[in-house]
């Protein structure tokens, strides 16, 4: 059909149509041609084509369909459709649907091909209808096979590579997850490092990081006071430089120590200020260990203890004061009363000297006259009353005895002078080797007016007692303390009206590395509830003016701070308590025996 | 008159020999006792007109003999002589044992002697004041 455009109004008319009822003989080989053409073009096209009849079976099919599923006319013409389909159910359907006449688009169905093959195809059909009458169907079939292919490749690239995108994203999530615990975790110890940092720089002790060649690598505010540098002035400076030159070599020690992973507690040192002060320090050094746990280096804890021994030496000096108070009484008493005869026989012997004076020159000249022949018997008659008159055979009988005794007084005197001077004169806090025998018997001497009337006291030492390495007045000091309270404790069952002496036993035993001092006491027990804060400051059971609860607690503080060693005691009630001293032992001393502690004898000796 | 009886109590031997020798000049009998419950026996025994008493001694003190003593033995004068002096030991001399001197060791024999010459003396005044107090009370029974 043409358009043509006529007029110059542009208007488009359309020309009647014209009927052609006659054909004449050129235009029926124009058709024979035509329908060649057409035949060719049909057989030919794109798609393959077939023709059903109603009963479903094929009528005609164009080469492209027989080519497409591989069979020759003779193969496929004729047959019922069904025979070709995979599907059963969709030929029913297929052909259920023309049948109501109905208009099929881009059915999918799959075709079985001679080889055995199979292809995809998607059917396009409709019925040609002739006064109702099913002629034929006009099927048209695609081969999408490639394409199906192809889309199933494609889906499975894509499926593989959802599955590959959820396994990625999964591993997302879990480095994610991580990153975040990581992250997490790295805050937490971002916390706590600066945290520790806060620690580490308000500590009152110094604390440095070292390398194992003693290198200063941080240095925090503790160590900025104690050794006086700033720590940009000392940081990478050697350790050294902080420790006097006769110290240096056991500093080198230590760090052999640490090379070696071990770590070094409260070792006793003294460091050297900027200002070239020397301070008492206590070092405590741990190795630093990479994450392979190898040692690269070593952190240091230095504590000025030079304070703490102060306020300990002076809380001690005051305690001390305090029981010499409570011993005054008895110190004083037992210095006065030897005093006391001292004096009166003193006073005795002054006179009997001047009494025997007058009488030897009485008998000189007596002497003399019986020499020159001139004597006579009434002059030795007056020299004979002469000494009854001056009392001479009175001084020389009680002379002799008169100065014994002034002697046993003076050793008295001048071994409690001796003992109070050794108690109170402020020690130097340096450790010396304690005879511990010595200082038994001087703590006793020091406590005798307190004991003496109420219980008998016994030392028993043994023969190879050693001796300790001790700081001698502090020693000293918790002696009479434990004593004190023991002489304390008897006084409280003393006057049970049986009259009978207590005891305080003192022991001093070697036992392997340890001297160990037992202190026994016949007092009442010490009361079950105050067992357990015996060695606590100013817990005390005793009446006012018996002590401040001070006593006990120093005690402990210098057998174990000061001398590392121990200080315990078992008590049961109603039969007593003791207090067992535990101290390392030095070398051996000299044998003692066992024996009754005493007064100093005449000689002035003490029997042990 | 008879010589003037004076017991020294001390529980150390040294000390009341020192005092006996310090005092053997003096007009006294002199007696030593090493407790008081020994001095107590020699009082019953035999009139004693000084009592010198240390404080502290084992048992009982001087201070509570000398409480004793008074109850028992009005007549004897009585002195501490003590190496300590307490306020507490004094307080229990004085309220309890009515003494006539306290003394602190150590004390010179001069100082010993004139405290017992003193107490003496006061023992011949309250002698003589009760001779006086009895005849005046005799008087006042019977005044005509």
């Amino acid at each position: 059909m043409t358009h043509k455009r006529s007029g110059t109004d542009g208007a488009i008319t359309r020309k009647p149509r014209r009927r052609t009822t006659l054909i004449p003989p050129q235009s029926i080989a124009a058709l024979r041609r035509q329908e060649w053409e057409l035949a060719d073009f049909i057989d030919n096209a794109a798609v393959g084509l077939h023709w059903l009849g109603p009963d479903g079976r094929i009528i005609w099919a164009n080469r492209t369909e027989l080519t497409m599923l591989g069979y020759t006319a003779e193969e496929y013409i004729g047959r019922h459709i069904a025979d070709f389909h995979l599907s059963q159910d969709a030929v029913r359907d297929i052909l259920e649907r023309l049948k109501r006449n109905q208009t099929l688009r881009d059915y999918e169905a799959q075709l079985r091909c001679k080889d055995g093959g199979i292809k995809h195809v998607v059917i396009s059909a409709n019925v040609l209808w002739l006064n109702g009458r099913f002629v034929h169907t006009r099927t048209f079939t695609r081969d999408i096979t490639e394409q199906k292919l192809a889309q199933q490749a494609l889906q499975r690239a894509h499926d593989e590579l959802e599955q590959r995108v959820r396994e990625r994203t999964a591993e997302l999530v879990r480095a994610n997850g991580e990153l975040y615990a990581e992250v997490l975790h790295r805050q937490q110890a971002d916390q706590i490092l600066s945290r520790l940092a806060a620690i580490v720089e308000s500590s009152g002790d110094a604390i440095m990081s070292l390398t194992l060649g003693g290198r200063i690598l941080t240095w925090n505010r503790g160590a900025e006071q104690l050794y006086g540098y700033a720590a940009e002035e000392i940081e990478g400076r050697r350790i050294v430089q902080l420790v006097p030159s006769e110290r240096q070599e056991h500093v080198l020690k230590l760090f052999e120590q640490i090379h070696a992973g071990e770590s070094i507690d409260h070792d006793e040192s003294i460091c050297l200020r900027k200002d070239g002060a020397r301070v008492e320090v206590l070092v405590s050094m741990w190795p630093i260990r990479n994450s392979a746990g190898a040692v690269t280096g070593a952190s240091l804890i230095a504590r000025d203890v030079a304070e703490r021994h102060r306020l300990q030496q002076q809380l001690a000096q005051a305690q001390k004061f305090e029981m010499i108070g409570q011993l005054a009484a008895g110190i004083a008493h037992e210095i006065n009363t030897p005093v006391q005869y001292i004096g009166n026989n003193i006073g005795f012997v002054e006179q009997g000297f001047a009494s025997l004076q007058r009488f030897i020159v009485a008998s000189q000249e007596l002497i003399e006259r019986v020499r020159l022949g001139t004597a006579g018997l009434e002059d030795a008659q007056r020299v004979q009353a002469l000494s009854s008159e001056l009392d001479i055979p009175y001084f020389q009988k009680e002379i002799g005895d008169a100065l014994a005794q002034s002697k046993d007084g003076v050793a008295r005197v001048a071994r409690i002078v001796r003992s109070i001077k050794e108690l109170a004169h402020p020690g130097q806090g340096r450790k010396t080797p304690v005879d511990l025998r010595r200082l038994i018997d001087s703590a006793l001497t020091m406590t005798r007016n307190e004991w003496k009337f109420i219980a008998d006291a016994t030392t028993e030492f043994d023969t190879d007692l050693p001796v300790v390495m001790g700081i001698e007045d502090e020693l000293h000091q918790v002696l009479v303390n434990i004593l004190i309270n023991a002489a304390q404790a008897i006084e409280e069952v003393a006057n049970d009206g049986t009259g009978a002496k207590g005891e305080i036993a003192v022991s001093a035993r070697h036992d392997g590395d340890w001297v160990e001092i037992r202190i026994r006491d016949t007092g009442p027990g010490i009361p079950e509830a105050a067992r357990p804060k015996l060695f606590e400051p100013f817990f005390t059971t005793k009446e006012v003016g018996k002590g401040t609860g001070q006593g006990l607690a120093i005690a402990r503080s210098v057998i174990a701070d000061r001398h590392g060693g121990t200080l315990t005691f078992t008590s049961e009630s109603g039969k007593g308590t003791t207090f067992i001293i535990r101290l390392p032992a030095g070398a051996p001393s000299e044998p003692a025996q066992p024996g009754r502690w005493q007064d100093a004898p005449a000689n002035g000796s003490v029997r042990r | 008159m008879l010589r003037p009886t004076v017991l020294f109590v001390d529980d150390e031997a040294h000390v009341t020999s020192g005092l006996k020798r310090a005092m053997h000049r003096a007009s006294y009998r002199i007696l030593t006792a090493q407790s008081a419950n020994d001095a107590l026996a020699i009082m019953a025994q035999q009139s004693v007109d000084v009592l010198v008493a240390d404080e502290k001694m084992p048992g009982i003190s001087g201070s509570e003999m000398l409480a004793i003593a008074r109850r028992d033995f009005p007549q004897t004068m009585r002195v501490i002589l003590t190496g300590h002096a307490t306020i507490e030991a004094a307080k229990r001399a004085v309220n309890e044992g009515q003494l006539h001197r306290f003394l602190t060791k150590p004390c010179t024999a001069a100082e010993l002697s004139e405290a017992i010459e003193g107490v003496l003396r006061q023992k011949d005044l309250t002698a003589d004041a009760n001779i006086v107090i009895r005849a005046l009370e005799a008087d006042a029974q019977a005044p005509w």
